[in-house]
């Protein structure tokens, strides 16, 4: 053991998060014992608080400290539109563009055979209860544009369009910013596929 | 070191905040990993080619660690496979087979080929099914694994019973005599134990088709229409000797099997 026993286990937890090696870890303890105590108590508590406080949102399944969430509850939200997203990261990105005003559904994860993930390990069964009430009138469709995104986002409309609801699928094609030459074929054709008058 | 393969992403996993580590199946070095740095991020050149299931050309550096890939051209992209749901899981289906059945850098241009001729027939045609089973059998010979079909695997016969043992340790069709020997117990299913070699009783009609299957050109193959009953025979008899020589079927086959069969899916999902 070359540090003393609390510093160590510190060392040792730190190194369980995801990315960080044992030298980071060894970093971070270091950072931690030179800081101000409360400083410290602030991080500690911020973890305890998060971690007691944040569940999931019983009618979108997002992370909230409120049930239902901030989202769900807003009356100026368009309650006939869900945007289908595949985890809660993907709804701060959604709310970072402030053009969407409707409702989110957060499914946590994709349709992944490969990975032995089908639709009953995700948040699809919901999803479909929740479009039971009627008041929806479209799903927008927001899963990654990858295999498993893809396969997610037809499943869930094989199973939605039959029930009245209309079901869309966002845009793919040129990101902003890009270079046309070094865009490739699928992305391209995709784009020009999605093409619009100006 | 940089070298060119020609290659087909079985599968990508993500690696760490932005990357890929993508499983490539190449025509000139078999099987291998290589990690595609900045793939997930929307503008990465990188993030079209490494989508599982995209044919194309891949250079890639050998370093000391895990291959990288520097530059990649996209050959087909099999469009048709991502916008069916069916046709897509099929497909994962075949890459995953692919997958399962072969080592890392075990070169073999047969099973190359099979994969890309099978994403090609998933791609223009509908018989989902059909060209499934075609692909595993004639990938399951590509691989060493050639069920004997038209004489005795045991004794090297003739075999004349109807309907005929197909044995799973022999990798073939048994006469009487040999299923005899190899069994204790009368009835010899897959589903029966008792000591007895596992195996499945198949008509001779399907074991024939089987044989057609898996001899000569493959566009005529394909104009077999097996029956219902031959299909589902088949699909046992190869899952069977699938499971009994690896240990282990795909993980995708289930999720393709819940969706060849609609209207249960959505009962399900529903309940």
């Amino acid at each position: 053991m070359f540090y003393a026993e609390p510093l160590a286990r510190l060392i040792e937890e730190l190194t369980k998060l995801p990315g960080i090696g044992p030298r980071t870890a060894q970093r971070l303890a270091f950072h931690l014992l030179a800081a101000p105590e409360g400083e410290v108590q602030r991080l500690a508590e911020a973890l305890l608080t998060a971690k007691r406080e944040i569940g999931y949102c019983s009618t979108c399944f997002n992370l909230t400290d409120q049930d239902p969430c901030r989202i769900c509850r807003g009356t100026d939200r368009d309650r006939g539109l869900i945007c289908v997203v595949e985890d809660p990261k993907d709804v701060a990105a959604m709310e970072k563009t402030r053009e969407f005003r409707g409702l989110y559904h957060v499914l946590h994860g994709a349709i992944s055979p490969l990975d032995g993930v089908g639709p009953e390990d995700i948040r699809v069964r919901e999803l479909i209860v929740r479009l039971g009430s009627g008041q929806c009138k479209e799903v927008i469709l927001a899963t990654d544009p990858d295999t498993e995104g893809e396969a997610t986002a037809m499943y869930i409309a094989r199973l939605v369009k039959p029930l009245g609801v209309r079901v869309t699928r966002l845009a793919r094609g040129l990101p902003v910013g890009g270079e046309l030459e070094y865009a490739d074929e699928v992305t391209l054709s995709k784009a020009l596929e999605g093409r619009r008058e100006i | 070191m940089l070298y060119k393969v020609d290659a087909i992403v079985l599968r990508s996993r993500d690696l760490g905040e932005a990357d890929k580590v993508l499983t490539l199946y190449s025509k000139e070095e078999g099987k291998l990993q290589a990690a595609a740095r900045g793939a997930r991020r929307p503008r990465n050149r990188m993030a079209g080619a490494s989508q599982a299931l995209t044919h194309g050309q891949f250079m890639l550096f050998r370093g000391r660690g895990l291959d990288t890939v520097s530059q990649c051209q996209i050959e087909d992209s099999f469009q048709g496979l991502r916008d069916d749901l069916v046709k897509g899981a099929a497909a994962q289906y075949a890459a995953e087979l692919l997958d399962l059945l072969s080592r890392e850098r075990d070169r073999n241009e047969g099973a190359f080929l099979l994969l890309l001729t099978c994403l090609f027939l998933l791609n223009e045609a509908d018989d989902v099914d059909f060209i499934l089973r075609l692909y595993e059998l004639r990938l399951l010979a590509s691989l060493g694994f050639r069920p004997r079909l038209d004489r005795c695997a045991g004794c090297g016969g003739p075999v004349t019973s109807n309907p005929v043992f197909f044995g799973l340790a022999s990798g073939g069709v048994l006469c009487q005599d040999c299923q005899a020997g190899s069994t204790s117990a009368a009835v010899a299913d897959a589903d029966a134990a008792g000591g007895a070699e596992p195996g499945h009783l198949l008509s001779r009609g399907t074991v024939e088709t089987m044989r057609r299957m898996l001899d000569g050109d493959l566009r005529r193959a394909m104009n077999l229409r097996p029956t219902t009953a031959t299909r589902a025979e088949m699909a046992r008899a190869v899952h069977g000797y699938i499971l009994y020589h690896f240990d282990k079927l795909p993980r995708s086959l289930e999720f393709l099997e819940t969706l060849l069969k609609p209207a249960q899916t959505r009962l399900d999902t529903q309940s």
